[in-house]
C-alpha cells in the first residue's frame, strides 16, 4: 500500500442509501470533512420495520437536501470533488438505486471518477476514520501494523466473520444461515411488543435485569439435562446457538423461535407483570453475545497469525455484546477495534474510507462509460 | 446394439441376453405396462454413469428402479405402513413408491435426501429379468430427457440422436405399446401419501377427504427443508410460461425461510438462501436443464399493504420461467391472491402448523 503522506489530498464525496438511512459524508484522505445522516427512523416506527415504499421516497426527497448540507459543513465545493463513491450493495434494490443513479450523474457531470463500494466493507473498516482534528482510533501510518485481522460484521443483515489478510483482501470464514443478529433483535422487539428498531429498545430492557438472569443451572434442571449447561444463555434456558456447528457459520433462527415461545409461556404465567422482560431481554441478549464471541474466538484459535479484531455493524451500538467480545480480544492479545458511535450504524463516512483505500490500491475507479454501465448489486458478497 | 423382437418363444432367450448386459454394466431398453423403460444395474457406478450419459442427467430428478416384489424392495428401502399398504394393494403396477433409501444402490439413484422410487412393473417379461438378475435396475423412461416418452422402438430411434443410440447395447422390441400414462410417483416418507406426480392410478378420490396434495410432519430444520425440495420437484414440470409462486404462511419460526432453502436447493441454486426479512425481496438466478429463471425469495413481514410489494417491484418478476417463495402471503392474501391471477401465474398454498419444540405439520394446497 502506498503512503498518503506525499501524495496530494484526496476529496471524496460518499453515499449510501442501502437500507433506510439516506447519507452523505465528505472525507479528505481519511478525515470526515462531514457525514450527514438523514435518519428516516421515525418515519419507520409505526411499521415497525422499513418499510421500502417510503424508504425510496424519502431517499428520492432527501438525497439532494443532505448531499448540500454534507458540502456546506465540511465548506467543500462540488468542484472540489476528486472522487465520488457509493454503495452499490448489499442492500434493498430500490433504495440503493436511489443512491447510484445520484452519483452516476454527479460524476459524469463533474468528470471525476466513481468508486462502487461494498457497504460491508464500509462497516468492516469504519474504524480506520479520522475526526477533523485527525484523532482516531488508529493513528496516520498505523494501518499496515494491524493486519492480518479478523472483522466481525454485525448488523440488520448481515452476521459474519471475514479473515482480512491487507485491506482489499477479504475472505469470507463464517456467516449466518437464516436470520442475521439485527433481525433477531428487531424480532424479538416485536415478540415484546416494542418498537423498532429493536437494538436499543432491547438494550435498556436489559439494563433493568436483576442480578437471577443468569442461572442456567436452574434451566438445564427444568430441561432435565437434555442439553449442555454451556449451552443455555441464562435462568429461562435460552439456546446459544450453534456452539457445536464446527464452523464459523451462525444462525439466529432457531433462537428466535426459542423466544417466541418462552414469551408466550411467560406472558400467560405472568398476566400483566411484565417485569420477566428485563432477564429475558438480558438473556436474549447474551444468547448472540455468547455465539458470536464462541466463533470469533474459534477463528482467532485458527488463524494466530491475526493481529487485530475489527467489530463494525449497527449491532455493535450494543454495549453487552462490545463489551464481552471486547474483554475476549484483549484476553487473546489482539487490538481490539470498535469504530466511533457515530459510525456504527449505517453511514457514508464509512463508504468514504473504503474508497479511500480502494484509490490507494488503484482498484474499482469508474470513469466515463463504465460509470453509466454500473448497476446496484443487492446480494453483493464481501 | 442388438435389437430382438419379442416373442413369447424367445422369451427365456432373452432374460437370459438381458441379465448378461445388467451384469456387463451395459443398458437396455424394455418393455412396460406404461412406456419403454431403459434398464441399468442400480448398484454399478459405471452402469449408472452410462445411463446418465444418454438420459443426459436431469439435476434433482432421482431415478427409480424395478424390483420383483416386495421382499426384494425391503433390502433396498425403509417400508413404513403407508408404503406397505401401496404394496399389498397396487403393486405390482404402475406407481413408483418412494421410500428412505437403505443406501444399497448407487448415490446417484437416490434423491439427493436419501430417497429412493421403487416400481414393480406389471410385466411378466421384465419380473422375470429381474428376478434372474437378483438386482434391482433402473426403470426409468427410455428417451433422453426432454424427448417424448417412447411407446414404441420405431419413434425412439427416430427422435433419439444417433450418439445416444450408440450408448445403448440391447433394444427388446415388443412392437407399439399401448399409450397408458407413466407411474403415479407418491413419495411416502413424510409418512403419507404425497403424490408427485400424477399418473394412471389416481388416488385422490381415496384421500379426498385430505384436501392437501402434500402433506408432512417434520421434526427437523432438515426435514423442512426436504419438504421444500420435495414440493419443487412436485412442481418442477409445471409449463413455466407462467410464474410459479408459493404462498408460504404460518408464524413466526415455524420454518418458512428453512422450506424455502429446500425450493432454491431442489432448483440446484449454490448460493445462500438466508431470510429476507431485512431486505424484502432476495433475487437468485437458477438453471436446470434447458430452463433458466429466477428464484425471488420475499419476505412480506416489515410490509403494510399490496402497494408496499408493488414498489419493490413485484411486477417486474412475474414472468415466465419465475418461481416466488413469498413469506406472510397470508399478510395480505386477497390482493395479492389477485396479482398472481392477473399474471396468470399458478399459486401453491403452503401452510404451516406448530406443533411442539420441534415438530411442524405442513400442509401443500393448489
Amino acid at each position: 500500500m502506498s503512503k498518503p503522506k506525499n501524495k496530494k489530498e484526496i476529496i471524496i464525496l460518499a453515499v449510501d442509501t442501502s437500507c433506510d438511512d439516506t447519507s452523505v459524508a465528505v472525507l479528505k484522505n481519511r478525515i470526515v470533512l462531514s457525514s450527514v445522516v438523514s435518519s428516516q427512523v421515525e418515519l419507520h416506527q409505526k411499521w415497525g420495520g422499513v418499510v421500502p415504499d417510503i424508504a425510496r421516497r424519502a431517499h428520492k426527497e432527501n438525497i439532494e437536501k443532505v448531499y448540500l448540507e454534507a458540502l456546506k459543513r465540511a465548506k467543500i465545493a462540488e468542484k472540489e470533488i476528486d472522487f465520488f463513491a457509493v454503495t452499490y450493495g448489499p442492500g434493498l434494490a430500490i433504495a440503493l438505486e436511489v443512491g447510484v443513479d445520484f452519483i452516476k450523474n454527479l460524476a459524469i457531470l463533474n468528470k471525476k471518477p466513481l468508486i462502487p463500494i461494498n457497504h460491508m466493507e464500509g462497516h468492516l473498516l469504519s474504524s480506520l476514520l479520522l475526526n477533523k482534528n485527525n484523532q482516531g482510533k488508529i493513528k496516520i501510518n498505523q494501518e499496515d501494523k494491524l493486519f492480518p485481522a479478523l472483522g466481525l460484521l454485525i448488523s440488520g443483515n448481515h452476521s459474519e466473520i471475514v479473515y482480512v489478510k491487507k485491506i482489499g483482501d477479504y475472505k469470507i470464514l463464517g456467516e449466518t444461515l437464516d436470520d442475521a443478529a439485527g433481525e433477531a433483535f428487531d424480532k424479538v422487539a416485536r415478540m415484546l411488543n416494542l418498537g423498532y428498531p429493536g437494538g436499543p429498545i432491547v438494550s435498556s430492557l436489559a439494563d433493568k435485569a436483576k442480578s437471577d438472569w443468569n442461572n442456567p443451572q436452574k434451566a438445564w434442571k427444568e430441561k432435565g439435562g437434555k442439553k449442555p449447561i454451556s449451552e443455555l444463555a441464562g435462568t429461562f434456558g435460552l439456546p446459544i446457538p450453534m456452539m457445536r456447528s464446527g464452523d464459523f457459520n451462525f444462525s439466529f433462527s432457531g433462537l428466535k423461535t426459542a423466544c417466541l415461545y418462552k414469551t408466550q409461556e411467560l406472558r400467560q404465567k405472568y398476566k400483566k407483570d411484565t417485569d420477566w422482560s428485563y432477564n429475558f431481554a438480558r438473556e436474549f441478549i447474551n444468547a448472540i453475545s455468547r455465539s458470536l464471541s464462541h466463533k470469533l474466538i474459534k477463528a482467532i484459535e485458527k488463524y494466530l497469525e491475526v493481529k487485530s479484531v475489527f467489530v463494525g455493524g449497527g449491532v455493535s451500538n450494543n454495549k453487552y455484546i462490545t463489551r464481552e467480545i471486547g474483554n475476549i480480544v484483549r484476553k487473546l492479545k489482539k487490538n481490539y477495534f470498535v469504530p466511533d458511535k457515530k459510525f456504527r450504524s449505517d453511514n457514508a463516512a464509512m463508504i468514504g474510507i473504503a474508497a479511500y483505500y480502494n484509490i490507494l490500491n488503484k482498484k474499482n475507479q469508474l470513469k466515463a462509460d463504465k460509470i453509466l454501465e454500473l448497476d446496484r448489486k443487492p446480494m453483493l458478497r464481501l | 446394439m442388438e435389437i430382438i423382437k419379442y416373442n413369447p418363444k424367445n422369451h427365456s432367450e432373452i432374460v437370459k441376453k438381458a441379465t448378461k448386459i445388467l451384469k456387463s454394466g451395459g443398458i437396455f431398453v424394455f418393455p412396460t405396462e406404461t412406456c419403454y423403460g431403459l434398464g441399468a444395474d442400480a448398484t454399478n457406478k459405471k452402469a449408472i454413469e452410462k445411463l446418465y450419459k444418454y438420459k443426459r442427467r436431469r439435476e434433482g430428478k432421482p431415478l427409480s428402479v424395478a424390483v420383483s416384489d416386495s421382499k426384494m424392495a425391503q433390502k433396498y428401502v425403509e417400508i413404513n405402513e403407508i408404503a406397505q399398504n401401496l404394496y399389498d394393494n397396487y403393486l405390482p403396477g404402475p406407481i413408483t413408491v418412494v421410500s428412505k433409501s437403505l443406501g444399497k444402490v448407487v448415490k446417484e439413484v437416490e434423491s439427493e435426501y436419501g430417497t429412493l422410487g421403487i416400481r414393480i412393473p406389471d410385466h411378466k417379461l421384465v419380473l422375470d429379468i429381474i428376478k434372474e438378475f437378483g438386482k434391482p435396475f433402473t426403470a426409468t423412461s427410455a428417451n433422453p430427457s426432454y424427448l417424448p416418452k417412447p411407446y414404441s422402438i420405431k419413434n425412439l430411434l427416430k427422435t433419439a440422436p444417433q450418439k445416444n443410440q450408440d450408448l445403448i447395447d440391447l433394444i427388446i422390441d415388443a412392437g407399439e405399446l399401448e399409450q397408458r400414462e407413466t407411474s403415479t410417483v407418491v413419495d411416502t416418507t413424510m409418512n403419507n401419501l404425497n403424490i408427485m406426480r400424477q399418473g394412471q392410478i389416481d388416488f385422490s378420490k381415496q384421500i379426498s377427504h385430505k384436501k392437501a396434495v402434500l402433506k408432512a410432519q417434520t421434526t427437523s430444520a432438515q426435514e423442512m427443508l426436504n419438504f421444500g425440495s420435495m414440493n419443487m420437484l412436485k412442481y418442477i414440470d409445471e409449463p413455466l410460461d407462467k410464474p410459479l409462486v408459493f404462498f408460504l404462511m404460518g408464524e413466526l419460526g415455524v420454518g418458512k425461510t428453512q422450506f424455502s432453502k429446500g425450493l432454491a436447493k431442489k432448483l440446484q441454486i449454490k448460493e445462500l438462501v438466508k431470510s429476507p426479512s431485512f431486505t424484502i425481496l432476495n433475487e437468485y438466478d437458477y438453471k436446470l436443464g434447458e430452463r433458466k429463471g429466477k428464484f425471488v425469495h420475499i419476505d412480506t413481514w416489515r410490509l403494510e399493504n399490496i402497494k408496499d410489494l408493488e414498489s419493490i417491484g413485484i411486477d417486474n418478476y412475474l414472468k415466465t420461467n419465475n418461481i416466488i417463495s413469498i413469506e406472510w402471503a397470508d399478510k395480505f392474501f386477497n390482493d395479492l391472491k389477485e396479482k398472481i391471477k392477473e399474471s396468470g401465474g399458478k399459486i401453491i398454498n403452503i401452510s404451516f402448523k406448530y406443533l411442539d419444540e420441534d415438530s411442524r405439520e405442513i400442509e401443500t394446497y393448489e
